[in-house]
């Protein structure tokens, strides 16, 4: 759960955003180039790569980048990046590849690999499906997902609960973030 | 010593499976919690209290012997001594302005003073004194207090008030016979537990009886005293109440726990609250109190601060302070539901006692809370309380008059009679029946049988059953088997009067050891349509408990395969059976088959009680063959079908925590580092488990992984100040301490060690890791300098450890061996031997752990002069080596100390051989280098040695020649890195002329058992001069000493070679020399003095006319001295002494004379 301070400063950064765009972009000390993340989207309408342009012309993260660095999702990269700390043969799901954003956008869009044991069955099914519901990802992270969970063999008894290995459950947000972007159809 | 075992017992260093500090963090709402525990140490730490600001903790600990005042700031973290009063202190009170702390003094009074503490300046003093008795303490406000006195100690006691900064003379609020009073916040009531004489001419204090309930005493005396009896069996002692004064806290002692007969402060005490309206002529409403703790944890002495219930329990044999949020064991916002979803996943009897008086508590429909006081009625019957179980009876009676249950009153009496005949049976001395007995046990039956004869159905099967468990008791067997025949089980519709059958007939037929009719109760039983699934599956483990209990796996197999063909399927049993079956096969080989195959199982049944039952048999058979994998796979499966919100999902996690270090711990063991560092990184994903983070980091340095000092500065980047970090930091400069030269660089590391650590033990305050490390540094420190200041110290940090980690054999394990390692580096071979054996009591996973101990308590042997057990011991470790590829490096090391035991035992020529095949040794490759000119030397020492013990004078003089060779020879002994003194104290090493010392008396020993005295004098006159040379620079007492006893041998010589008068001269020498020893060392004797003076009475004694005694020496009087002292201490070591200087103090007289 995002707390109340955290929304007033959002609210106060969006607020004070939309003073400079209305006055002089450079008068608030802004410096963003153009395409960049911040900055004003270029002629095409395009931003750097996981950037989008959005409705008042300024690139700002696409939800990829947002799910990519948000707390819960930085923690990816212990175990599933080639030589992770956390890696375990057979244990660890091994297509995915959380080192760059890149990668990981990438990799996600492939099927599980690896796993051995309960979890084997689910070998083979993509990680993202059309929806949250009938996403491997998702169900691995949401237990409500979870438990309604059905693709071929693999079903909810065979996935395992990713906040079970890593302290503080992903917030509702990067939670909403994941599905959105699922429902969106996982735009890079 | 050839080889340095310095470092096994550090990299032995394994911890425990951390519990996240909860101490005010009012955390733990969604799961029952558990009491937080704020001291530590085998001692006993009561009467805990907290200032006002929550930021001091107070209590009394007899950790010094007497019970002292100690004081923790803040509250978890390690306790200091506030008073030392040199006798004991109890009842500490703090202020309501947190400025004093007011307690009872046993200084200048041993029947007790009332004192006051200035918290800030610690200036104290007592208000009364010897003219009367003072126990017990309370703040009135913060400038008057109130004491319980009595004039003398046979007198009655009465409440005093006093002003402590006028100090105005005392005043009597109360005269009664009382203990425990307390103060309401707004003091306007005293509340206390009355009291009363038992005997007429024995004080009060020494023989009463506590009555039941609390006085309420209102202070303005406007109102009338109000008694408050709790509607709880037992006393009630204790009370306290809270900050904001809405709530009474008190202890209840509900049963006859210890079993003596009566209730009384010696039982089990659970922590009850009842809501307070003070300004209420009667403040306490008929409410029932609310439990706070379960009866398993034993606590009292509650006291109040403004968000935390502090008290005192017994866990693990010695009292210390806990503490719960304010509304105790069970969040006092959850609801029916809530309580009964906890009640399914509560693993004890006590735990779900705790959730159904909540229940009660909760449930408005009377109907409701009959069933649930049945249950309450089941469940102390079975824990045989009693006492409860008769209350609760009482309760059913008296609500059935607001309903029409029409079985509820019969039930409730027949299990009232159940339960006084239990407890009449119980009081049976040695279970001899008596003729009383008997007799009122008949006229219960007949009771019993009045109230069955209007009953029917389930009512009427438990009056046969109660009548049958009496008839059995009292002897009438035919009788109780017969109305057991009776009862058709599948009749019955109550669980519980079906599970009171059970327990029945698994009783009697457990007695008569009859099998198939315990197999015939637990399969008919374990498929009744009334009993829930959850007790179905109970019984089907019972079964199977039963059918394979005291069989080999073959025959196990063959049973369950039997019983698989004859039942039902799909039933509870079946399933379990089917499970059973599968487990019975496993092994390393067939794992993932067999997980498979229950996983199957698992996956076609979606009931939880069935899914959990199927993975805790899996669970628990694969962890006794160790099997980590299939442990895993299920412990993972099962928390991640449990959603948050249900109460089993905090037991689930808490298995796959445990089951994830335990398969790090077994991947270690089994040399699988890769998937061992994987998995303990991945605890440290998820909990701040200290101990992850070891495992994690041995691991990673066996893999060469990298550097760790980058791994974690990474890792922490965004947080560098973060307590593991500090942690951590610390446990990597340790590491490596040991080695570290010279001794600036080590105490470099030493204090950035210390500083990192001290960062992160506030975070840690109850962390075993901690305080471990803290006195591994210390220990290290104490190796270094000697400084006993800081080996007392580490002792402290290794014992607190030890008391911390009383659920974690592995850090016990470790602890063990270090505390009893220090002790011996002190000399205290004895308490070392103590902690040696302790440890030996835990098994060994590592094989070099095993060799360490063995070793450790060989040496220790040999240095409390038991060789032979020295010599069994190593012996052991000897056997251990050479069975285990991995110990070989430790042979040479071994063999030297067996023959060096061998050789203090007398065993010479079991020493001889040692040497000998040490010897052989050195010519093969070796995993270290053992040719070394130091290991030479030792081993030429140790042949010339046991040779001497063989009487081959010639074999041993011809290996001293090749130890002198080698002295004589210009290479150094040792490497650089291993001179003497670099590595500290313990690494003492001698010197080249220590050995040139031990050479020539060796060579002097073997030359006089040839007959070569001359020889043997020069030997011997070279070691004295070398030693002379040496005492001038050292000045140490030992140096002196052996220049004593080389001065003896030289008066031998000379007098095996006729030479009288130098003899007497080398005596002389000795005993001046021995003189000195004596004085400097404030010895009355020694061995070797006492050897010289019979040497030289002998001589004279013996002498011609010409050897006159020395006039400056007074032989006389210096025999006379002697014999004085060795009379005055007796010793039987001094036993011949006694004898021959009596004797010849006599002859010597008489000569005088």
């Amino acid at each position: 759960m995002q707390s109340k301070k955290t929304n007033l400063l959002m609210l106060f950064t969006n607020s004070a955003l939309a003073i400079c765009l209305a006055v002089w972009l450079p008068a608030c000390g802004g410096t963003d180039e153009v395409g960049t993340e911040g900055g004003a989207c270029r002629e095409d309408g395009s931003c750097d790569p996981g950037l989008k342009c959005n409705a008042d012309n300024i690139c700002e993260a696409g939800l990829f980048t947002k799910i990519f660095r948000s707390p819960a999702f930085q923690r990816c990269a212990n175990c599933h990046a080639p030589g992770a700390d956390g890696f375990v043969v057979g244990v660890t799901e091994a297509t995915q590849n959380w080192s760059t954003q890149k990668t990981a956008w990438q990799t996600l869009q492939g099927k599980a690999s690896g796993m051995t044991g309960n979890q084997a069955d689910c070998n083979g099914v993509a990680f993202l499906g059309n929806t949250p519901e009938t996403s491997l990802l998702a169900a691995a992270l949401d237990e409500d997902i979870r438990a309604g969970y059905v693709n071929g063999n693999c079903t909810s008894d065979n996935i395992s609960d990713m906040t079970l290995k890593i302290q503080g459950d992903p917030t509702s947000q990067e939670l909403n973030l994941l599905k959105e972007w699922i429902t969106k159809g996982a735009p890079e | 010593m050839l080889i340095s075992t310095n470092k096994i017992g550090f990299f032995a260093v394994v911890l425990w499976f951390w519990l996240f500090p909860l101490f005010l963090t009012g955390a733990q709402t969604t799961s029952l919690r558990q009491p937080v525990r704020l001291t530590a140490g085998a001692s006993n730490q009561s009467m805990g209290m907290l200032d006002p600001q929550e930021t001091a903790l107070y209590f009394i600990s007899d950790q010094n012997a007497t019970s002292e005042l100690f004081v923790q700031t803040p509250p978890d973290s390690g306790s200091r001594l506030l008073l030392d009063s040199n006798a004991d202190i109890a009842w500490p009170k703090v202020s309501p302005d947190g400025k004093r702390l007011a307690y009872i003094s046993y200084h200048s009074d041993a029947s007790g003073d009332l004192c006051v503490l200035n918290l800030d300046d610690l200036e104290q003093r007592c208000l009364t004194g010897i003219e009367s008795s003072e126990m017990q303490v309370v703040w009135l406000d913060s400038s008057n207090v109130a004491f319980l006195t009595r004039p003398s100690m046979h007198e009655n006691h009465s409440l005093h008030s006093i002003n402590i900064d006028n100090r105005d003379a005392a005043r009597t609020l109360i005269s009664q016979n009382m203990i425990n009073p307390t103060v309401s916040p707004d003091g306007r009531w005293i509340a206390f537990v009355p009291v009363e004489r038992e005997a007429e001419r024995v004080g009060v204090n020494f023989s009463n009886r506590t009555k039941t309930g609390l006085i309420l005493y209102p202070i303005d005396g406007a109102s009338a005293s109000v008694s408050y009896q709790p509607d709880l069996p037992g006393v009630t002692g204790f009370p306290a109440f809270s900050a904001c004064g809405r709530f009474l806290y008190f202890s209840q002692y509900l049963n006859d726990t210890n079993r003596d007969g009566v209730i009384d402060g010696n039982d089990n005490s659970v922590l009850f609250r009842v809501e307070f309206q003070s300004k209420e002529e009667k403040p306490i409403l008929n409410t029932q109190p609310e439990q706070l703790t379960s009866a398993a944890w034993n606590c009292n002495y509650p006291s109040l601060s403004k968000n935390l219930l502090v008290m005192t329990c017994s866990q693990a044999g010695s009292l210390d302070i806990y503490t719960l949020p304010l509304d105790g064991a069970i969040p006092s916002e959850w609801n029916p539901h809530d309580v009964k979803q906890h009640l399914q996943a509560a693993r004890s009897h006590w735990t779900k006692l705790l959730l159904f008086a909540k229940l009660l508590n909760l449930e408005k429909q009377t109907h409701a809370r009959i069933d649930t006081l049945h249950e309450m009625v089941f469940l102390h019957t079975q824990l045989r309380e009693y006492e409860s179980a008769l209350r609760y009876c009482d309760q059913i009676i008296r609500l059935t008059k607001e309903t029409d249950i029409q079985t509820a009153v019969p039930h409730a009496k027949i299990m009232q009679e159940q339960v006084l005949h239990r407890r009449e049976d119980i009081a049976l001395i040695h279970g001899q029946l008596s003729e009383r007995y008997i007799q009122s046990e008949l006229q219960r039956i007949d009771r019993l049988e009045k109230l069955r004869e209007p009953l029917s159905g389930d009512m009427q099967a438990l009056a046969d059953l109660v009548i049958s468990e009496i008839r059995f008791d009292i002897g009438h067997k035919n009788q109780a088997k017969q109305l057991i025949t009776k009862i058709n089980p599948l009749e019955i519709r109550s669980p519980l009067i079906i599970k009171t059958f059970i327990h029945r007939i698994a009783q009697q037929e457990s007695l008569s050891g009859d099998r198939q009719a315990l197999l015939f109760l637990y399969h008919h039983m374990s498929t009744h349509p009334s009993m829930s699934i959850s007790d179905r599956l109970q019984l089907s483990e019972d079964f199977i408990t039963e059918l394979t209990r005291g069989e080999d796996r073959e025959t196990r197999k063959q049973l369950v395969d039997a019983w698989l063909q004859k039942i039902k399927p799909d039933t509870e049993l079946a399933v379990m059976l089917q499970v059973m079956q599968l487990l019975l096969d496993l092994n390393e080989q067939n794992q993932e088959a067999v997980r498979a195959g229950i996983f199957e199982i698992y996956k076609k049944h979606k009931d939880l009680d069935k899914r959990r039952a199927i993975v805790l048999q899996t669970i628990k058979t694969a962890s006794k063959l160790g099997i980590e994998y299939l442990q895993y796979q299920f412990a993972t499966t099962w928390a991640s079908l449990l959603k948050r919100s249900n109460p089993e999902r905090k037991h689930a996690e808490d298995l796959y925590e445990k089951i994830v270090l335990e398969r790090a711990y077994a991947e270690l063991f089994k040399n699988q580092v890769e998937g061992a560092r994987a998995h303990f990184f991945a605890t440290t994903l998820r909990t701040d488990s200290l101990e992850a983070h070891m495992g994690f980091i041995e691991a990673w340095i066996r893999e060469k992984r990298g550097d760790l000092w980058d791994h974690y500065k990474k890792r922490f980047q965004k947080n560098p100040d973060h307590p593991i970090h500090h942690y951590v930091q610390a446990y990597l400069l340790a590491r490596d301490i040991a080695g570290i030269v010279p001794h600036e660089k080590f105490y470099q590391t030493f204090d950035q060690a210390f500083s990192h650590l001290k960062r992160s033990a506030g975070s840690f305050p109850r962390s075993p890791e901690v305080q471990n490390l803290q006195g591994y540094l210390l220990h290290q420190k104490f190796v270094r300098n000697g400084n006993n200041h800081d080996a007392a110290s580490a002792y402290n940090h290794y014992y607190l450890a030890l008391d911390l980690a009383y659920r974690n054999p592995r850090m016990q394990a470790t602890l063990l061996l270090q505390l009893g390692l220090l002790q011996a580096q002190l000399g205290n071979h004895r308490m070392a031997i103590k902690y040696y054996q302790q440890r030996d009591r835990l098994p060994y996973v590592r094989s070099d752990t095993q060799l360490s101990q063995r070793m450790a308590l060989a040496k220790s042997y040999f240095h409390i002069h038991d060789h032979q057990q020295a010599v069994a011991l190593a012996r052991e470790a000897l056997k251990l080596v050479k069975s285990r590829s991995e110990l070989q490096a430790y042979l040479p090391l071994v063999m030297d100390r067996l023959a060096l035991y061998n050789n203090a035992a007398q065993d010479y020529q079991d020493a001889f051989d040692l040497y000998v095949q040490l010897g052989e040794l050195f010519e093969k490759p070796h995993q270290i280098e053992l040719g070394t000119p130091i290991n030479r030397l030792k081993l030429q020492l140790g042949l010339a040695s046991s040779a001497l013990g063989l009487k081959k004078y010639a074999t041993a003089t011809e290996h001293i020649h090749q130890v002198q060779a080698i002295l004589t020879a210009s290479t150094a002994l040792r490497p650089e890195t291993e001179q003497p003194g670099r590595l500290g104290i313990n690494a003492f090493k001698l010197e080249k002329t220590a050995y040139q010392i031990l050479a020539n008396g060796l060579l002097a020993q073997a030359e006089r058992g040839s007959g070569n005295y001359q020889e043997a004098a020069i030997a011997m006159q070279h070691r004295y001069d070398m030693l002379a040379k040496r005492f001038e620079t050292t000045n140490t007492d030992e140096d002196l000493l052996d220049m004593a006893q080389a001065s003896y041998h030289l008066g031998e010589y000379a007098y095996k070679q006729n030479q009288p008068v130098q003899a007497r001269l080398h005596f002389e020498q000795g005993l001046n020399e021995s003189n000195q020893y004596n004085q400097r060392t404030g010895s009355g004797v020694n061995p070797t003095g006492l050897r010289l003076l019979r040497a030289l009475a002998e001589l004279h004694l013996q002498a011609e006319p010409k050897m006159q005694q020395n006039q400056a020496l007074d032989l006389t009087q210096q025999v006379e001295k002697a014999y004085e002292f060795i009379c005055t201490h007796p010793s039987p070591n001094w036993e011949r002494d006694r004898f021959l200087l009596g004797l010849y103090l006599t002859m010597l007289k008489i000569q005088n004379t």
